[in-house]
């Protein structure tokens, strides 16, 4: 009980140095572009891959229990529904959390054990404002792009799935999307407000356990598997969460 | 002028203390060696000095403000640390390196350029500040950053194990390239270190701690003279029993 008092003393002592450091607020370019890079581009193949094989295994589901009903003209609307509402922002969190999440922890983590973050308080350089919020800031900027790949690759599988694969004609496929129940700004900007909260959550948990990390190499793995932990346990919770409120 | 006052009763890591009755006092300009073999507590003296550690019992200050009252921005300020890992951020290059250690310091992008290459002449490293800190030796990352430390013109400069790892050439440039940039710049320094020799021809002073406390205290010639069996195996490198 007094560990979990103390760790939560931690955690808002962390948040509270964090938006304290905006007043410094002074981002450089490079830091931010390489934090871009690193949140972003580094994780769109991860991202593509697994948007085209759940849009594939997804259609390939659903194909299969409208065909039973008679419904396959309806097909894109299920998927694009599935897909741009939930599965699209959670698989996107998951994903975020596992690939940077990890690295962010480990980075920070391994900064703090070689004592740079020591170094830049010598140097008066606050190290939230110049280590944590570009990432952060990268974050918050980089899963909901994540997301809008996501759902494109996916619904694009899904329709590689319908009409190449069985033959659907193509405008049966995409007329219920354009003219149907899928709206734009229900279905694909709030599963793009949902990445902003996830990339939010991802970024500080992952950042935490980087800037309290434990000495020795076994403190990185530990800070780096929490943290994916975190984020990931983060992300499913949240989603239910925001879910309640946005439909 | 004193540049450090220490008075430390005991000094705790973990609600464990470490070190007790500690007390020394740097004039500005000198050197003061704090020896002992590894893991006693050495480097925590300077984090307390640094205001890194705050778990200590009575009095710390430098240039008489107390460590644990002032603004800690504001007791960095003249104060360089050069740590025992080498802090460079890897995916900068050496001059950029240098430029964020300058980042806060008032100048001009020029001025603190010329200082940067200025210093890097001095200690023969112009021709790597474009390279990145992974493509350095270990020796030339070591002097990288005693170029960042003297680069902020500290009046008080702490070193930690400044010679670990270094090979005997290199421990022998590293004391000429301190005792000469204190001579040039004027600050007084306090070294953590465990390689008597170098720590003890480059400091006016030192002190050996042992047991949690200081044994031994005085110039080298008093160091090298103690009679203390402890003392004596640390000097001279033999198992005590």
């Amino acid at each position: 009980m007094f560990n979990l008092l103390r760790v939560l003393e931690q955690f808002l002592r962390f948040i509270g140095c964090l938006l304290l450091a905006l007043q410094y607020g002074r981002l450089l370019p490079r830091q931010m572009i390489s934090q871009l890079h690193i949140a972003g581009v580094s994780s769109l193949v991860l991202i593509c891959i697994s948007a085209l094989f759940i849009g594939l295994v997804f259609a390939f589901q659903m194909y299969i229990v409208l065909e039973g009903f008679g419904s396959l003209p309806q097909l894109s609307q299920v998927v694009a529904f599935g897909l741009f509402r939930e599965l699209s922002p959670v698989v996107t969190g998951l994903l975020v959390a596992g690939r940077v999440g990890s690295t962010l922890a480990a980075e920070l983590g391994q900064m703090k054990q070689a004592e740079q973050i020591d170094s830049l308080l010598m140097w008066g350089i606050n190290s939230y404002a110049y280590l944590m919020w570009p990432r952060l800031l990268a974050l918050l900027i980089v899963t909901p792009i994540l997301v809008l790949a996501f759902d494109a690759i996916s619904i694009y599988a899904a329709w590689f799935y319908a009409v190449t694969l069985h033959g659907m004609e193509s405008q049966i496929f995409w007329t219920p999307l354009v003219f149907g129940s899928i709206y734009f700004e229900v279905d694909v900007l709030y599963g793009m407000y949902k990445a902003v909260f996830f990339g939010g959550w991802i970024g500080v948990m992952s950042l935490y356990q980087g800037a309290f990390v434990e000495r020795g190499s076994s403190g990185i793995a530990k800070a780096s598997t929490q943290a994916v932990v975190l984020s990931s346990a983060g992300v499913l919770m949240l989603d239910y969460v925001l879910s309640q409120f946005l439909y | 002028m004193i540049a450090v006052d220490c008075k430390l009763a005991s000094v705790s890591y973990l609600n464990q203390v470490i070190l007790k009755d500690i007390e020394f006092r740097l004039e500005a300009g000198r050197y003061l060696g704090i020896l002992g073999p590894s893991g006693i507590g050495k480097s925590t003296i300077l984090r307390v000095i640094s205001g890194f550690h705050e778990e200590f019992e009575e009095t710390c200050s430098v240039f008489g403000n107390l460590v644990s009252e002032v603004d800690l921005t504001v007791l960095r300020q003249g104060m360089s640390f050069l740590f025992q890992k080498s802090p460079l951020l890897e995916d900068m290059s050496i001059f950029d390196n240098l430029m964020l250690s300058l980042f806060y310091l008032p100048g001009t992008t020029q001025e603190k350029s010329d200082n940067i290459m200025r210093v890097l002449v001095k200690l023969n490293l112009d021709h790597v500040a474009e390279h990145f800190p992974d493509q350095l030796s270990g020796g030339m990352r070591r002097r990288v950053v005693l170029a960042a430390t003297v680069l902020r013109k500290p009046k008080l400069l702490l070193c930690d194990e400044p010679f670990t790892g270094q090979d005997p050439i290199t421990k022998a440039s590293l004391v000429n390239m301190l005792s000469e940039l204190g001579q040039e710049f004027g600050f007084a320094m306090i070294l953590v270190s465990h390689d008597v020799k170098e720590t003890l021809s480059l400091c006016h002073e030192s002190i050996v701690l042992m047991e949690k406390t200081v044994k031994v205290r005085g110039g080298s010639q008093d160091i090298l003279r103690s009679d203390l069996p402890m003392v004596r195996a640390f000097l001279d490198g033999t198992l005590h029993v």
